[in-house]
């Protein structure tokens, strides 16, 4: 197993290289950073994104916003979720609503919410429209999924609501929520960043990627992708270390 | 205490299970219901602990705080210790300064406090319904439904924890009602047995002595 994984990482690390390697093959060729810039000339632009207090605090708001919106619709989707497990009616009520978030396309958010709100908002309601229909649904359709045998034995032994939502909802939703963390994380990041491309707040990585794109500055766009794809492996180690702790019993 | 089942009526879609059934279960006996499989012997266990909607009829005698149930699969929370999941099914009925004392002496009656910290993961099968079968003695019922609890396990160590069940019982008395299809489990009791036929439900038999020359009479009717 330990062999596996260390050739499976092997294998992983070589075919970015390959990949990057080409990259650099294309860019030589077409020899146009506007187009496709070098790797060198990546990572100076990530050198002056870095030394620039404006990038930094870019970075910390568009996740600042990701964060507040992600938590705002994670809070939203478990107590709707519980709702909808406990009582009917709010499952049926939130049918609707959840089928036309799920469909509406980002963009017509981001101008719907452009013209409801200002700038510095849109980038927090698309991310959390977007957002709240998948982990709304995925948490109560897992909640529904509880095994009805084990809700049976809560009956016979009287368990309260109370410790039924403390040692079995919450637990199954949170084992959920790792499975899911980081892919809806990045989600949400892209959306907000997104957002932030149309409606420019002062500070974000979507504002900066708009300037670079006025500028021309092709490297410095890529500069930002490398940055996002960096935060995002960050957020999958930790969800790593998360999952091990949490699936303990599963040992 | 008496349990009576009274003019039951139960179907799924067009198959009628029980069509007006009586049936009534005496006191602190070990009450083994014996026929083929799918016949309605779960379905009964389940009318009386109250998972089972019935189209009419009534169960009376016996409410929800009354009974124990040991499941056929032992229904044992995952993602919590064995003596978590003794403490959940148990806060009902123990105060928590007493929980503790409670769940050690009924791991100790089964054999299984080594195991308290333990996830059901980490247990074998044996274990795991023994920590059933705890669960169903930590609650102070008066009754236990027991689902056909030893299908599983091999055929040494269904006799050990038959063995460790009728112990405990003799410490604790209480009505058990069980359900197998497994007529020497159910004669290794030495309680009643009652015997379940056709569709709707027909008792066909009901044998509480000199059961081991029963045997051919019972597999007869069945």
């Amino acid at each position: 197993m330990m062999r596996y994984s260390w050739k499976s990482k092997i294998y992983t690390l070589l075919s970015c290289v390959f990949f990057i390697g080409l990259w650099q093959l294309i860019a030589i060729i077409i020899n146009n950073d506007i187009y496709i810039p070098r790797i060198q000339q990546v990572i100076e632009a990530i050198n002056i994104i870095f030394k620039d207090q404006n990038s930094l605090k870019g970075v910390l708001s568009s996740f600042y916003r990701t964060m507040f919106s992600y938590g705002l619709a994670l809070i939203f989707s478990m107590v709707l979720g519980v709702l909808a497990v406990v009582c009917p009616f709010f499952k049926y009520l939130m049918e609707p609503i959840n089928s036309f978030g799920k469909t509406i396309p980002t963009m017509v958010l981001v101008v719907l919410s452009l013209v409801w709100f200002d700038k510095d908002k849109t980038p927090f309601v698309v991310g959390f429209a977007i957002i709240f229909p998948i982990l709304y649904e995925g948490i109560r359709n897992n909640l529904m999924q509880i095994d009805k045998k084990i809700i049976d034995m809560t009956k016979i032994y009287e368990v309260s609501l109370k410790d039924k939502i403390k040692k079995i909802y919450l637990p199954t939703m949170k084992f959920y929520f790792m499975s899911i963390f980081v892919s809806t994380f990045s989600l949400t990041f892209k959306t907000v960043i997104a957002g932030e491309v149309h409606g420019q707040p002062k500070f974000g990585i979507g504002s900066q990627i708009q300037l670079d794109k006025v500028n021309f500055n092709t490297p410095g766009i890529f500069a930002w992708i490398v940055i996002i794809v960096i935060i995002s492996l960050v957020l999958e180690i930790i969800n790593k270390l998360l999952k091990k702790k949490i699936y303990r019993w599963n040992r | 205490m008496n349990i009576s089942v009274e003019n039951l009526n139960k179907s799924y879609e067009n198959e009628e299970i029980f069509k007006d059934f009586n049936m009534e279960f005496y006191d602190d006996k070990i009450n083994c219901i014996i026929g083929k499989s799918g016949c309605g012997k779960s379905t009964l266990l389940n009318i009386i602990a109250g998972l089972t909607e019935i189209q009419s009829g009534e169960v009376s005698g016996v409410s929800l705080s009354d009974i124990s149930y040991v499941f056929q699969e032992d229904r044992l929370i995952e993602w919590l210790t064995v003596k978590e999941n003794l403490e959940i099914t148990l806060k009902k009925y123990f105060d928590q300064s007493v929980m503790d004392d409670k769940i050690d002496g009924i791991l100790n009656l089964v054999g299984i406090y080594d195991i308290k910290n333990k996830y059901p993961n980490a247990l074998s099968g044996g274990m795991r319904q023994r920590v059933n079968i705890a669960r169903a003695f930590g609650k102070p019922s008066k009754v236990i439904l027991m689902d056909e609890p030893f299908k599983s396990l091999d055929y040494k160590l269904k006799y050990t924890i038959i063995d460790e069940f009728k112990n405990l019982l003799n410490k604790e008395k209480r009505m058990v009602i069980l359900v197998t299809h497994d007529l020497d489990e159910a004669i290794y009791f030495r309680g009643n047995i009652i015997v379940f036929n056709n569709k709707p439900v027909k008792i066909a038999g009901i044998f509480n002595e000199d059961l081991e020359n029963c045997k051919e009479n019972i597999l007869r009717i069945i």
